[in-house]
């Protein structure tokens, strides 16, 4: 047995070299603490924040809000579907969109608590619904980062009950980030970094549109070049890589609208109307490859039942809805979107401006 | 916990200790520990349905002992464990499966009988340890074995951590008294476990995985793409599965080995077969041998009279009960079915046991035993295409896009870079199983008399792992089986 161990041992330099590498580098800031507080306190001040790259949005979302000297009266939760929506877009001038990559409710409902936690009080609430939010199986994890702030909002809703049995995870988020050490991906991408010399570091700027991804003041985001200006086969690639996942972004295993998320939204719209709290819903278009496919896939046919049950709210609830999955609805044609997901400014105006029916 | 997580390596790594170091002294306390490890294995993949494993494990105990005892009742006793076996087996698996079948069976005859589907959660493993379970009694029956007396001895038969999820399916006459004599921890067997882990992380990380992503791009796309791209698909499909399933394979062989056990070997290089026979006792040999043995030998007898047409017939259901058994969908039932009547025309000629060793004491194997393998894996590939697809129509249309004018057309690849790079691992993988194909595995090296060379290869190895692996990790093909 000794033999064995003594021979296993020069191998151990594999994970050690790993762990040094991925911990000394760190392309997503996972140890650097202060990373998004920096960006947040540029943010705060008026500054955007380019060539800003790998970093917890989430985090991001607690320290922009926390250090924020004046407080909003209008914001925006919702994914990244939603994150180009711009303050000149919205004429309410104290507007701050709190889009996060792939947000499911308990983003929202932890974003939203971090303000009330500050005691700000927000006028109106611009909710970006999407279709995974309804999805018990969307495999988003990465709300977990407001996990503490989920929980405090839950214990404020009139249905405590429903939230008592949600699963708490055996390690915290916070501990998580460590596994991301051994992680071959993750050494990848530091070995990269190291190769290439990429430092990683984000600048301050008066400007919006950037080489690299910005964050704007106030809190939406402007592309890096490359992507804002991405040709026609550029973006068909991109549409194309995105079906071709088996399944298509959080959407897998979409086989019922979750109960458990239908709770959570009506008891968040009833909370907020109590509070006098206006609401808006809107909903992201698809790219029209992506949306034809979901019509001809019965895996995704519930994107549509998503649609209806959120029009069906707005109706019962009397709210406001922008947008459709649908981006015949609106005429957006390929020159609208980003990719797959994420329609471009133009396509935000276009909807903004043309109030659909409930 | 799939085996290239970090959470098995934890799992194990703790493990290893306890049961050489903590639990060595007594034997009953290794198989105890290996038992509270396979049960937490078990919960880890889904903790509901350990008490199905459970209950399984006790009933077929007990079974096991009354049909060894009972002289009178022995037939009934077997056709009780038969029925609750191959039930669990079918409620869970096939349950829907028929209803749906039933359903539309009635609705192409103008009956709208409309019978409703049930939500089922299949147990993970349950096609394995069910097989386990009916070997072991059919056994005791046939008196190949005696009945164990041991339950833990027993219930690690069924549940041992290694093979429980996805197999090999190890035979109770060669699995159980390894259980039942003390282990002592061997340098060489371990090593080779180790080298043999190392050559299934490698297969499944770098090939399986890598040509997965271009193999999902092209099946989810089909409709949009040329025939060579199909081809790339098909092709790119029966590696990803090969690397897969063997990489699995050569991974829990390899935990055995370090725990000091001999598991029935699953693979020998299938892709160098030279003809449908010969494939099929290289690849899943576990599977197929059990099969042999319980399904396709009484078959056989009981065909006996219709001379090589009975031999035929055998085949042909034993490899239509291949294909369901991999799962409820008409595809695999499909697959099977071809795969049985492509051995007719070995039974015809009487050649479905020749055994031919390839490239005997030579480098390149002959022209005509190339000309042998390419029609064998062309005909595996093609098959391959009615498994991968989500139903048969599905798979048709797959052929019509094939087999177009579009096939000498230049294939359109998303993910051009990932399909290139597992193109070239591809050959490195066939190229290192062709030289080293009369060995258990493609690394099993320990002729390599040179430490540093043998070093260096694990070297390139663990850093082609690192490099090269796909960033999405996937689920083993075969834990859906």
């Amino acid at each position: 047995m000794k033999k064995f161990l003594w021979k296993l041992m020069p191998f151990t330099m594999f994970p050690v070299t790993m762990i040094i590498v991925n911990y000394t580098v760190d392309p997503a800031n996972l140890y650097r603490k202060n990373y998004e507080l920096g960006i947040a306190n540029y943010l705060s001040k008026g500054y955007n924040v380019t060539d800003v790259i790998n970093y917890n949005e989430r985090k991001l979302q607690k320290d922009f809000i926390e250090t924020m000297k004046v407080a909003p009266s209008e914001i925006a939760l919702g994914s990244s579907r939603i994150m180009e929506l711009h303050k000149a877009e919205i004429t309410d001038p104290g507007f701050i969109n709190n889009g996060v990559s792939g947000a499911t409710f308990e983003d929202e409902l932890a974003i939203y608590q971090i303000y009330e936690e500050k005691g700000c009080a927000i006028k109106k609430v611009i909710l970006e619904l999407d279709p995974w939010m309804l999805n018990d199986n969307h495999q988003q994890t990465r709300w977990k980062t407001l996990e503490k702030e989920y929980h405090e909002f839950t214990n404020k809703l009139n249905n405590k009950q429903a939230f008592a049995n949600q699963k708490q995870p055996l390690i915290s988020s916070d501990y998580t980030s460590y596994l991301e050490l051994v992680s071959f991906s993750y050494f990848k991408t530091s070995f990269e970094y190291l190769t290439r010399r990429i430092d990683g570091r984000y600048k301050p700027t008066r400007q919006v549109l950037n080489v690299g991804f910005t964050r704007l003041t106030d809190g939406s985001i402007s592309y890096d070049s490359k992507y804002r200006n991405a040709s026609f086969t550029e973006v068909n690639n991109k549409v194309e890589d995105l079906i071709s996942n088996d399944p298509v972004y959080s959407l897998g295993e979409f086989n019922v609208l979750s109960t458990h998320y239908k709770n959570t939204f009506t008891e968040f719209i009833e909370y907020l109307q109590k509070k006098d709290i206006k609401i808006e819903f809107f909903l992201s278009p698809f790219h029209p490859v992506v949306y034809n496919y979901f019509k001809t896939k019965k895996a995704y046919r519930n994107v549509f039942a998503a649609e209806n049950y959120f029009r069906n709210i707005a109706k019962q609830y009397n709210i406001k809805i922008y947008g459709s999955y649908n981006p015949a609805v609106f005429d957006l044609d390929y020159t609208y979107f980003h990719d797959g997901l994420h329609c471009n400014t133009k396509a935000l105006n276009k909807i903004l401006n043309t109030a659909t029916p409930n | 916990m799939i085996f290239n997580s970090l959470s098995f390596l934890v799992f194990f790594v703790c493990f290893f200790f306890l049961y050489w170091f903590a639990f060595n002294r007594s034997l009953k306390l290794q198989n105890l520990l290996i038992l509270f490890g396979s049960y937490t294995f078990y919960a880890c993949a889904n903790w509901r349905f350990l008490l199905l494993l459970l209950a399984v494990s006790i009933i077929n105990f007990i079974l096991g002992i009354c049909i060894e005892r009972s002289a009178k009742y022995k037939k009934i006793l077997l056709w009780l464990g038969m029925i609750q076996a191959l039930g669990g087996l079918m409620f869970f698996k096939y349950f829907n499966f028929f209803i749906e079948s039933f359903n539309s069976l009635f609705l192409a005859l103008h009956v709208n009988i409309s019978l409703q589907l049930v939500n089922i959660f299949i147990p993970v493993g349950i096609s394995f340890f069910t097989f386990r379970t009916i070997g072991y009694l059919q056994d005791i029956y046939k008196k190949k074995i005696s009945a164990t007396k041991d339950p833990v001895v027993f219930f690690n038969y069924v549940a041992f951590f290694p093979c429980l999820l996805a197999g090999p399916i190890d035979k109770a006459k060669t699995f159980i008294p390894q259980l039942e004599k003390k282990r002592i921890f061997k340098y060489d067997l371990a090593a080779d476990g180790m080298r043999q882990i190392l050559w299934g992380v490698f297969k499944k990380m770098v090939i399986a995985d890598n040509c997965s992503v271009v193999a999902s791009e092209i099946f989810g796309n089909y409709q949009n793409l040329p025939g060579s791209s199909l081809l790339v698909g098909a092709f790119l499909y029966s590696v990803q599965i090969y690397a897969d399933f063997s990489g699995y394979s050569d991974i829990a062989i390899g935990i055995s080995k370090l725990l000091g056990f001999n598991i029935t070997r699953n693979f020998d290089y299938p892709y160098f077969s030279q003809n449908i026979a010969e494939f099929w006792r290289k690849w899943h040999i576990s599977l197929t041998s059990w099969l042999t043995e319980y399904v396709f030998t009484p078959l056989n007898i009981s065909f006996r009279d219709y001379g090589r047409w009975g031999v035929g017939l055998a085949i042909v259901i034993n490899f239509t009960i291949v294909g369901i058994w991999h799962g409820a969908n008409w595809t695999y039932v499909l697959f099977g079915f071809v795969h049985g009547c492509f051995f007719i025309p070995l039974v015809i000629k009487n050649t479905i046991n020749k055994k031919q060793k390839i490239a005997k004491d030579r480098l390149f194997p002959s022209f005509l035993e190339i000309a042998n393998i390419l029609i064998t894996c062309t005909f595996v590939m093609l098959t391959f295409i009615i498994f991968r697809s989500e139903n048969i129509l599905n798979a048709f249309k797959y052929y019509k896009g094939l087999f177009s004018r579009s096939l000498l057309s230049s294939p359109i690849i998303l993910h051009k870079r990932i399909a290139i790079l597992s193109l070239l691992f591809v050959l490195i993988m066939f190229f290192i199983e062709w030289l080293r194909r009369e060995k258990e595995y493609g690394l099993q090296i320990d002729d390599i008399k040179h430490p540093i060379f043998r070093k260096l290869i694990y070297c390139i190895l663990i850093i082609c792992i690192i490099f090269f692996s796909a960033s999405d990790a996937n689920q083993f093909i075969y834990f859906k089986f």
